[in-house]
């Protein structure tokens, strides 16, 4: 190939630095996968291909490493059929081998060619594992930003879809894309998103949760998620036609949308496949799940140790009988099942598949069992606590689960307080606390129904 | 160019109607049933007209706005002393409200749910509205779009359960008056409910256009508000007697531990009705904490927001805690009545005097 060999015959030496040659072997001193091999030699000078074994596609290496790659070095050059050819400098060089390019460079010379032979090491496209679905789509994202690219590319055939990418992280060079629809975006939205992306000094970044933290950061904590982390490319495709932008980073399968507001993380994908009616009573469903997730424990408190009158005569009567022998107070008594179930929940969730089904089934009904006989709870608390650990597996977003087990706590603890009156203070706290808080510019606590389509 | 954060029309309505919410239910009652021997809607009705009056002359004086916030504007006016002068009856009247509000919502918990904690830990259930004041009036808007959705709903179940084991002749009589309401202090008393648009005046950026929608939605509010008020006084009076709920302190209440059916889940719906009062009455305390701040801030330009909020804060937390009976609430709720009139038709007066002359001082300036 005429071009390598013009661009090697170009390679010249600075009076001033340093071989190339050397800095990459300095640089890649101690790394096992690291080559530098000698292909031949130009006006009397050896040629080295620099690369890392690991990265670098053997199969593309071939014109030139190859046992049949014989034949004088202007041949074995011209079988090469990769995609683009670069010059760089040392920095330019080394973030190149990292990517898995390899880089030609004389002996003596300052700069080199880099030959992206990279051989991208992912999965196939698979079904979607955190956000599974009856009716629709059934592609999920991968680890790979431009396969990710493709599927959203795939679902939205329109030059309005655009994409702008940065590369964040000193030392992971991670890529990061913005993706959004020019009709729909709010500008400012826009640019504030691009402006705080590029503000980001980081060294490096794996995931796109921990990305939105980073995106964050400038503001306090908080406890709810302010975004959703969707690894669907029809929920992407939907949230950018309503107008949100989609933050996708190379090496996760997980896309971030935003703006997020509360009720966001109630709606499936699946909602959208579905009849209307149907969409609404499994909507309601949802938040009854959430209520009674929040509150039924809470409730137990409160009625069984403090506002004894509210029930009804009939139920507290039960209520008191099914506690008879408990020797812990209300609220020990069910923060001890609470921490169990967690337990349970959290033991199933890390262990592989064939085993957490017997920590299930040994949490769930033998330790339940036990405990009653025991008399360390009542039969009525292992309902509540059943009920409230279903409920919470009825969470659309995983996040948004996470903080429903955090909270649940928060109120029990004000129930064990004030009775009712502590839930109640509770939960208007929890909604202070929703109406107080901003994401991206957009309030929260929106709306309860999701806005129609901007794009029609 | 950015939009003025103008409360919407839903938002008004769901704030004057959390606003009669907060206060309706245990102080106000009382304060009608011993006011007159006649029908008990003909002084609602009179409060009522008086609010629509008071509401207008509100509405002229926030028209005369150009996306400025009141005392913002009556500042720009007539300068820092005046403004001082005409306001501090309404910030004193904002505290004096706050205190009662809160003292008087603590005193019905220990009477009817909690009676052995102290007051001054009931009491600190203020800090939640304070904090919600301090975050801004957009964050109180979005908390009261949620509280109104859940706090109505509840509300109308409440008072159509109330429906059952009424007499309606004991509501008698229900046209007669002898106009001897208009003598009795408490008529004057239970001027607190209808305050609700001084309340929004004070907060948030006005323009002519916001200020004729908030009047005509505070007055579709008042309307709808009215069979609530209604039945907050009728219900105890047709299930009591009139002799038995004048002696009552909160007849309402009292009404709700009467009620008993099998099919309802919970026996003591006096729990629910304070429960859900505690909704109303945190917006309705951050708005006016809120307003607090925003008036102190005007007329203290260098004041740290968060240390005006945490002063009001703890004025009213040490004044409900400090007073020491029920007895004394109501005293206080009659004895300023003469500053919840001032600042329903005197101060709107006032506001749009100091305006008028701000404008003119302006065209003297300019020529």
């Amino acid at each position: 190939m005429r071009d390598i060999l013009a661009s090697i015959y170009r390679l010249t030496e600075q009076p001033d630095s340093v071989p190339l040659l050397g800095l990459l072997n300095e640089a890649f001193a101690d790394s096992s996968d690291y080559r530098a091999s000698l292909i031949g030699a130009v006006e009397g000078e050896e040629l080295y291909l620099c690369y890392l074994d690991s990265l670098c596609s053997t199969e593309k290496l071939e014109f030139l490493l190859g046992d049949e790659s014989g034949g004088d070095l202007s041949f074995r050059l011209s079988r090469y059929s990769g995609a683009g050819l670069m010059e760089g400098e040392f920095q330019r060089c080394e973030i190149a081998v990292c990517s898995g390019s390899a880089v030609l460079c004389k002996q003596s010379s300052s700069a080199g060619l880099i030959l992206p032979l990279a051989e991208n090491q992912q999965r196939g496209i698979g079904s979607p594992v955190t956000e599974n679905v009856l009716q629709g789509p059934m592609n999920a994202f991968i680890e790979s930003l431009d396969v990710n690219t493709a599927l959203i590319r795939q679902q939205i055939h329109s030059s309005k879809l655009k994409m702008w990418e940065t590369v964040i992280g000193t030392a992971s060079h991670t890529r990061v894309a913005l993706y959004y629809y020019a009709d729909a975006i709010d500008p400012e939205l826009l640019s504030d998103l691009q402006d705080r992306i590029a503000e980001i000094r980081i060294e490096s970044i794996q995931d796109s949760a921990q990305f939105l933290r980073i995106l964050m950061s400038r503001k306090r904590f908080h406890l709810f998620p302010l975004a959703i982390s969707t690894e669907r490319p029809d929920r992407v495709s939907m949230d950018l036609l309503k107008g949100k932008a989609i933050i996708m980073i190379d090496g996760s399968p997980f896309a971030l949308s935003i703006p997020s507001v509360y009720t966001d993380f109630w709606h499936s994908p699946e909602d959208k496949y579905v009849n209307p009616f149907v969409t609404n009573f499994l909507l309601t469903l949802r938040f009854l799940a959430m209520f009674i997730n929040l509150f039924l424990p809470a409730l137990y408190v409160a009625l069984t140790s403090i506002n004894v009158d509210v029930n009804r005569l009939e139920i507290s009567l039960a209520a008191a009988a099914s506690r008879e022998g408990v020797p812990y107070p209300v609220f020990v008594e069910t923060l001890l099942m609470l921490i169990m179930i967690d337990f349970i929940t959290e033991a199933g969730l890390r262990l592989p598949k064939t085993v957490s089904s017997t920590v299930t089934m040994v949490g769930g009904v033998v330790l339940g069992q036990a405990i009653i006989q025991a008399n360390i709870v009542s039969n009525l608390l292992i309902i509540v606590v059943a009920a409230t650990a279903i409920t919470n597996f009825i969470v659309i977003d995983y996040q948004m689960g996470l903080v429903q087990r955090i909270l649940k706590y928060f109120i029990v603890a004000g129930a064990s307080i004030a009775g009712l009156l502590g839930i109640v203070f509770c939960f208007a706290c929890l909604i202070i606390y929703l109406s107080c808080i901003e994401t991206f510019g957009t309030p929260y606590l929106t709306s309860l129904w999701p806005k129609k389509n901007k794009v029609t | 160019m950015k939009r003025l954060s103008t409360l919407s029309g839903y938002d008004m309505l769901a704030i004057q109607m959390l606003y009669k919410g907060a206060v309706a239910g245990f102080i106000y009652p009382n304060f009608i049933i011993r006011s007159t021997e006649g029908a008990y809607w003909i002084p609602i009705a009179v409060w009522a007209a008086g609010a629509l009056l008071s509401s207008w002359i509100f509405s002229r004086l926030l028209a005369q706005l150009n996306g400025e916030k009141l005392i913002a504007g009556i500042h720009a006016s007539i300068g820092g002393i005046w403004t001082c002068v005409i306001c501090l009856p309404v910030i004193f009247f904002l505290l004096t409200a706050l205190v009662v509000m809160l003292r008087a919502y603590t005193e019905v918990i220990t009477m009817t749910m909690l009676p052995t904690t102290p007051i001054a830990f009931l009491n600190g259930m203020l800090i939640a509205p304070a904090i919600l004041a301090l975050a801004g009036m957009m964050p109180i808007v979005r908390a009261a779009r949620v509280f109104f959705l859940l706090t109505l709903l509840l509300t109308l179940v409440l008072l159509i359960v109330g429906l059952s084991d009424v007499h309606w002749i004991t509501g008698a009589p229900w046209i007669r008056t002898n106009g001897d309401f208009l003598l009795d202090k408490r008529f004057y008393a239970a001027s607190f409910i209808w305050m609700g648009f001084v309340i929004t005046s004070l907060i948030g950026p006005h323009t002519r256009h916001s200020a004729r929608r908030n009047w005509k939605m505070y007055s579709a509010a008042l309307l709808c508000t009215l069979p609530l008020i209604m039945g907050y006084i009728y219900l105890p009076v047709m299930t009591f007697g009139r002799e038995l709920s004048k002696r009552l302190t909160f007849p309402f209440i009292s009404k709700m531990d009467s009620i008993s059916h099998y099919w309802i889940l919970f026996e003591n719906l006096t729990a629910i009705f304070v429960s859900v009062t505690m909704f109303y009455l945190f917006i309705v305390i951050a708005l006016k904490l809120h307003a607090i701040g925003e008036m102190v801030a005007v007329i203290m330009p260098r004041a740290n927001k968060r240390w005006i909020h945490s002063g009001a804060f703890l004025v009213v937390y040490a004044s409900a805690t400090l007073l020491v009976s029920w007895r004394v609430v109501e005293n206080i709720t009659i004895l300023t009545i003469g500053l919840r009139l001032y600042v329903m038709f005197v101060f709107p007066l006032f506001g749009l005097l100091a305006l008028a002359y701000g404008r003119r001082a302006g065209k003297e300036g300019a020529l």
